[in-house]
């Protein structure tokens, strides 16, 4: 925008420039060449069932992760590019708290959905908070498929 | 100013298959699928569109500094809600 405009001041009515054919150009006018390698994480058991039936769905590039169970963390964030988080509850609390560190160390993106509806919901939120960059609280499970696709998982 | 030039600048039609988001999209995903359910309820259903029901717009945003582990849930619920005479609540 600063190229088309030059010296004019930024001015309410600015973001009109941005429209033109001119500026346009910078656009990226292309699909993402690849799918995220992304790892979808059920923290807990309530979790962890809803994670299940998404891994019935057809991705492009994802890989589905069941606690409480073994977690080779090296090895599932290995070629990760994205790792969504799931809870119902804050049982997961210190598996969010790995997960969240390792990611941060290999500069993985993260992101955290807790499914509202239970009387833990508030607890899974506090236990989440620190380790996903961002965090969604939601009543509607589609969501996590939602932000899956628009991720390209 | 940038949101607005970018919103603006993607005209009425878009196709989605070349978007790039990422995770801190989450807020726009989330409200497309908001604004689309509300579209298909008032169609099919004729159900009044979120925004209308004066309680709506009693919602308020707030910033707030929380310790790293407090739900925002809990410890914000308070601040979401306008009060006539109550300043917002800000950093």
């Amino acid at each position: 925008m600063t190229a088309f405009l030059g010296s004019r001041p930024t001015l309410l009515n600015s973001c009109a420039y941005a429209a033109t054919v001119a500026e346009a150009r910078y656009r990226i006018d292309a699909k993402p060449p690849a799918p995220r390698s992304s790892r979808i994480v059920g923290l807990d058991e309530g979790a962890s069932s809803v994670v299940r039936e998404l891994a019935g769905q057809p991705w492009r590039n994802a890989r589905f992760v069941y606690l409480p169970g073994t977690l080779q963390l090296t090895e599932e964030l290995s070629d990760a590019d994205f790792v969504l988080m799931i809870a119902t509850a804050n049982d997961g609390a210190a598996a969010a708290s790995a997960i969240g560190d390792a990611c941060a160390r290999r500069g993985i993106m993260t992101a955290g959905i807790v499914l509202n509806g239970s009387a833990a919901t508030d607890a899974a939120v506090a236990a989440l908070r620190p380790h996903a960059r961002v965090l969604l609280v939601t009543d509607d499970r589609q969501d996590i498929a939602e932000i899956m696709s628009a991720v390209g998982a | 100013m940038q949101d607005a030039s970018l919103q603006e600048s993607m005209g009425p039609i878009v196709d989605r298959s070349k978007e790039r988001l990422v995770s801190a999209d989450s807020g726009i995903i989330k409200a497309r699928r908001k604004l689309l359910k509300a579209a298909l309820d008032l169609r099919d259903n004729g159900i009044a569109p979120p925004g209308v029901d004066v309680a709506h717009h009693r919602v308020r945003s707030a910033a707030i500094v929380l310790p790293k582990d407090a739900s925002f849930l809990e410890s914000c619920k308070d601040d979401l809600t306008a009060i006539p005479g109550v300043r917002q609540t800000s950093v």
